[in-house]
């Protein structure tokens, strides 16, 4: 087993004041996780482009390298190349700062991941606070762009993805608050401890094995998913409806930069779901627990990019309408009713051998008896069988 | 440490003055937006990590969207403030330094030391949850009421005057299957 945390001691005992060798490590910290992360993002669109193409099938990129492996390296000299355009009327200063704003706050989100057992950039008492409210400052960089461009267009999109983003906080938040109550603590590095004890010595206790796990599991990705502006969620850049909607403005790297921004938080929200649930850096079996962990960690969360690709690729967008009264008559009741559930967990939690069965079902009858009565009771289809009326 | 502290109150007073001299009112809401991100870093160089990501996260991520959202979804056109001087200026002058001298007397009698001992609050997360939920949870109770009582008002005001329409289906038809424009 890995341990990170002996590395970053022994970096820091070998300068001579504490205070040179902090900023010093801190330095190489962040460098190393940009740079990660920036590859991450170039796999990610090769990912992207070949699996979309494989469900249309098509082949995605095969030209440019062995198995487009090459492409993002095209992608990425293509947009460096490109002239920089801005509108005439636009609001300079605004049209400029606006991909930075709506990149740089991502990057923060991954300081206090943890990465591997003992291994986090910042280690931080409220690190899942620090995750959610630094992911509330990419809504003002959609904002500035949008509004710069003097477009309405993009204006309108603008908005549009801002609410989008507002009301899908809320389920966001509420999904992360069972592990929260579990757990008692807001630090990611204890929530991936708390799940590194095996249950009988074979399966990882990840919070997706409990009841209230599953479900608050496909809470979170639902709204992590809305949060990244992927599809279904992604009215903000409909190619379909408002082209591009707050980018449309942006050419060359700019564009790139908030593709950049949207890709990279779907990393960081695919890694706090597997922070929270999947068990952070934890092999699933005990077993498994030879491959190092920060290897687990990037293989869970490339899963859970794929899962979100494999979206993309399957759902139809959704319409503004939907999306809000999904976020606000299904999701956040869903989540209030999955708090109802943890909290009979974590009352029955001093039951042991057979109670601790019995408390599982009883958790997971409570908790998707509450997603069936919810959801026949505020969506019902109008038209659930289609009549039609035929000419005798 | 002060040099941080010092330079993070600076940056609130920067902002705030880009904030009086922006040039058009959505420039003065983004320099407002880095004036809340500023008290933020304040309160994190005093060593409250949750108070200045409750800033971020309230300010930043709620407040200050409302105010671009209701900037730009009312009929307000946004106005280029001339840089002609107000006329009453010498009055503006005289209560703005009226008022300084207040707070910084205030201020000044506040504390009897001169140097000002600042130690960062040792105070965790659960710690204020502990306190929140048994010494003021009748405050945080009534908070929370008046919150959803403006969430309700919101949605009512928005409501008043609309019907709710059935979204018109693909097939064209109703629900009993009839064909209705």
């Amino acid at each position: 087993m890995v341990d990170f945390s002996l590395a970053q001691k022994s970096f820091s005992c070998s300068f001579k004041t504490s205070h040179s060798s902090l900023w010093f490590s801190m330095l190489i910290f962040a460098s190393l996780l940009i740079c990660a992360f920036a590859g991450l993002f170039a796999i990610a669109v090769w990912m992207e482009r070949k699996m979309l193409g494989r469900a249309q099938n098509r082949y995605g990129p095969n030209r440019v390298g062995p198995f487009g492996l090459l492409q993002p390296v095209a992608d990425g000299l293509k947009m460096l190349t490109k002239e920089d355009i801005i509108p005439s009327r636009a609001d300079r200063a605004v049209h400029f700062i606006a991909p930075i704003v709506a990149v740089v706050p991502v990057f923060l989100s991954f300081a206090v991941l943890p990465l591997a057992r003992g291994f986090s950039a910042v280690d931080l008492d409220c690190g899942l606070l620090f995750f959610i409210a630094v992911g509330a400052l990419r809504e003002i960089g959609i904002f500035m762009a949008g509004y710069a461009s003097r477009n309405k267009f993009s204006l309108l999109g603008a908005l549009r993805g801002i609410a989008q983003m507002v009301s899908y906080e809320a389920p966001l938040i509420l999904a992360t608050l069972p592990v929260v109550m579990v757990t008692g603590t807001l630090n990611l590095q204890k929530i991936a401890e708390a799940q590194a004890h095996t249950n009988g010595g074979v399966l990882y206790k990840w919070f997706i094995f409990a009841p209230w796990g599953i479900v608050g599991f496909i809470l979170l990705l639902t709204a992590a998913i809305a949060q990244a502006n992927r599809s279904p969620f992604d009215l903000p850049e409909g190619e379909s409806e408002i082209v591009a909607g707050h980018m449309v403005e942006y050419s060359g790297f700019k564009y790139a930069l908030f593709f950049v921004g949207e890709y990279l938080s779907m990393f960081a929200l695919s890694g706090l779901t597997v922070t929270l649930y999947l068990g952070s850096y934890n092999p699933p079996l005990a077993f498994l627990s030879l491959i190092p962990t920060a290897v687990w960690f990037l293989l869970k969360v490339v899963v859970l990019v794929w899962l979100f690709i494999w979206f993309r690729a399957t759902f139809p967008r959704v319409r503004p309408d939907q999306l809000m009264s999904f976020a606000w008559k299904f999701l956040i009741p869903m989540n209030l009713l999955n708090l109802l559930g943890t909290g009979l967990w974590v009352w029955t939690s001093d039951l042991l051998g057979q109670g601790s069965f019995v408390r599982w079902t009883v958790t997971a009858l409570v908790v998707i008896g509450c997603w069936i009565a919810i959801s026949n009771l505020l969506f019902k289809p109008k038209n659930r069988w289609r009549r039609y009326k035929l000419a005798d | 440490m002060e040099a941080v502290l010092l330079s993070t109150m600076g940056l609130v007073l920067i902002s705030g003055l880009g904030f009086l001299f922006a040039k058009n009112t959505v420039r003065a809401v983004l320099w407002l937006v880095l004036a809340f991100v500023a008290v933020a870093c304040v309160y994190f160089s005093f060593g409250s990590e949750f108070l200045g990501l409750i800033q971020v996260l309230v300010y930043v991520g709620a407040i200050s969207i409302l105010t671009l959202f209701a900037l730009m979804l009312t009929e307000y056109k946004i106005p280029s403030v001339s840089n002609q001087l107000i006329e009453p200026i010498g009055l503006g002058l005289g209560i703005a330094a009226l008022v300084a001298a207040v707070l910084c007397m205030s201020i000044a009698t506040a504390f009897d030391a001169k140097h000002l001992d600042y130690e960062s609050a040792d105070l965790s997360v659960s710690q204020i949850g502990q306190v929140l939920l048994s010494e003021y949870v009748i405050p945080l109770e009534v908070l929370g009421i008046l919150l959803t009582v403006a969430l309700i008002a919101g949605v009512l005001i928005g409501a008043i005057g609309t019907r709710a329409q059935p979204w018109p289906s693909a097939s064209g038809l109703n629900e009993e299957g009839i064909r209705k424009p």
